[in-house]
């Protein structure tokens, strides 16, 4: 597989399992230190947020969380990882071509992996057309669109967002039934 | 100019109001299996009486009609016509399953050959009570509802959708509309919120029970306008106003006809709707401003309360021998500058012969002269 062209630094939350998130705002920040631009319009922290859906991973799950320009990061990290069990959040993916994705077609990592891209409906960016993107190259992908989203979905929709992600990250593949 | 055939299916047998929910002590479904058979039969033949649409809407626990599903009167109409455009005007989609809306709209596009215009209707006050809908949540309800069927419509892969009022993790839709990318849309702006949001939707814009010109001039104005802010600019074509409509041999004909069929239609038809729409309009948010709540009623109130001269001269109703009602529409297009006539003919308990014999003037004397306004 193709090697990440720079290694954007993912943010390591240990819950019951491990959750690698790639955030471009924390790519960004010289120090390392979580922005202001984590906390949600609601006063929660982004990070708490993971930090309590981490919580809810086995021991044998690692998670991916890789949002905009970095979901390609996120993908590329699950398919080198050793854990029994993946699950990959993109949250609203931008910047990719199918170019950047035509490896993943023979990654048995991410063709068995359970897959949740999650798009705006109301995206101003080209995230809905990478999320279909990537679904054409991992058809076993949710793609899930959370109504009224722009571009953060978890400041946009936190109750949406947390929802989808949490029923996601607890069921694994049996998510695509609702109740 | 394009006319539609509207055809709200009623039931025209019961004699005195009934109060809300209208007991159906006294339905007979014999009598009704004829009126079916007979609507249908009249609906279908518009067609070949020069009517471009072909209009259906849903109504529910009431009297005003038997159409409580109009798809599946839609779906009658696919082959019994060829040309011309199946109208659901509309389904009430906050208050039904959205994707089921898809899938049905989605067949009648495919099995017509293209011809759905695909109405998206919030529904009058008193449906929500029928499917115990809460009336505050419609607007939200009806926005989520049209973003996702939409979306259905036009998403090539499999998708979740995660909403307010509505979640799917697998949406699929088969089978997919004929017309691409979608149908048109066709939304009922019957106020100046109602209207924006037609606008904001690229979608076109239609109003019926019309009071006085000065309504829908408004509804118009603001539908043109919030058009234009969002950049996109609607045609004469775009615009449909829906009118109850007879036409006679002579004025006096069609006024002896008209005068009991729409005292009929407002004390009969339409009073179990009135008295719940009361109950609504008082105890929810179903208006998002307080004024325009109080203009439905109004208008409404309005419209009964009109001799039939006042209807006519306000431009709220067609009536009259073909040569009045030809001045009548130029006279309204004239100021509404709207593409499409949408024509009640069966008004109240107006017999069928009644409403044969003005489609058979409409397409012979009326259609010629107004056809290129």
């Amino acid at each position: 597989m193709a090697e990440p062209s720079h290694g954007p630094t993912p943010k390591f939350i240990v819950g019951a399992g491990r959750m690698l998130v790639f955030d471009p705002s924390d790519e960004q920040s010289a120090s390392g230190e979580i922005k202001d631009a984590s906390i949600h319009v609601d006063g929660s922290n982004r990070y708490a947020v993971l930090e309590q859906l981490a919580g809810l991973l086995d021991k044998q799950t690692a998670c991916f969380v890789g949002k905009g320009r970095l979901a390609l990061a996120a993908l590329q990290a699950a398919d080198r990882a050793a854990a029994a069990s993946i699950r990959i959040i993109l949250e609203a993916p931008d910047a990719l071509t199918s170019a950047d994705l035509s490896w993943a077609e023979q990654s048995t990592i991410l063709q068995r992996s359970d897959i949740l891209i999650l798009t705006g409906s109301a995206t101003t960016s080209d995230s809905a057309a990478c999320a279909r993107l990537i679904k054409s190259h991992l058809p076993r992908a949710t793609l899930m669109f959370v109504y009224g989203a722009q571009d953060d979905i978890a400041r946009d929709r936190p109750a949406l967002y947390l929802e989808a992600v949490q029923d996601f990250l607890r069921r694994g593949s049996g998510f695509i039934i609702r109740n | 100019m394009k006319f539609g055939f509207f055809h709200t299916m009623p039931w025209t047998l019961h004699k005195k109001a009934l109060p809300w929910p209208a007991d159906t002590g006294e339905f007979d479904a014999t009598a009704a299996e004829k009126l079916y058979r007979s609507y249908l039969d009249c609906i279908a033949s518009a067609e070949e009486f020069g009517f471009d649409w072909l209009c259906c809407n849903e109504h529910h626990f009431s009297p005003y009609g038997l159409m409580a599903n109009c798809n599946l009167i839609g779906a009658a109409l696919v082959h019994r016509t060829t040309s011309s455009r199946l109208a659901m005007v509309g389904n009430l989609v906050p208050m039904l399953n959205p994707i089921r809306v898809a899938e049905e709209y989605a067949m009648l596009d495919v099995m017509s050959g293209g011809r759905l215009v695909a109405g998206f209707m919030r529904g009058v006050p008193h449906e929500y009570l029928a499917y115990n809908v809460n009336p505050s949540e419609s607007w939200s309800r009806l926005r989520e509802a049209i973003a996702l069927i939409t979306r259905a419509w036009t998403e090539p892969h499999p998708f979740a959708w995660e909403g307010e009022h509505f979640q799917y993790r697998a949406v699929s839709l088969w089978p997919k509309p004929y017309q691409k990318p979608h149908p048109r849309i066709l939304l009922s702006a019957t106020n100046e919120e109602s209207a924006a949001f037609a606008a904001e939707h690229r979608a076109m814009m239609g109003m019926a029970f019309i009071s006085d010109l000065s309504v829908p001039k408004r509804s118009i104005d603001v539908y043109l306008r919030e058009a234009q802010l969002r950049g996109w600019q609607p045609t004469p074509g775009d615009i449909l106003i829906g009118q109850a409509t007879c036409i006679a041999e002579t004025d006096e004909e069609a006024r002896a006809e008209m005068i009991p069929a729409l005292a009929f239609l407002n004390g009969i038809l339409m009073g179990p709707m009135r008295e719940a729409q009361q109950m609504v309009l008082e105890q929810t948010r179903f208006f998002g401003k307080a004024e325009i709540g109080r203009a439905f009623a109004g208008r409404l109130a309005a419209q009964k309360a009109l001799s039939i001269d006042q209807l006519i001269d306000a431009g709220a109703i067609f009536c009259g021998s073909p040569r009045s009602v030809v001045a009548q529409m130029k006279r309204v297009q004239a100021e509404l500058k709207n593409g499409i006539f949408n024509l009640m003919m069966k008004v109240g308990n107006l017999s069928d012969q009644s409403v044969r014999r003005g489609m058979r003037l409409f397409k012979t004397e009326v259609l010629p002269q107004v056809a290129d306004l």
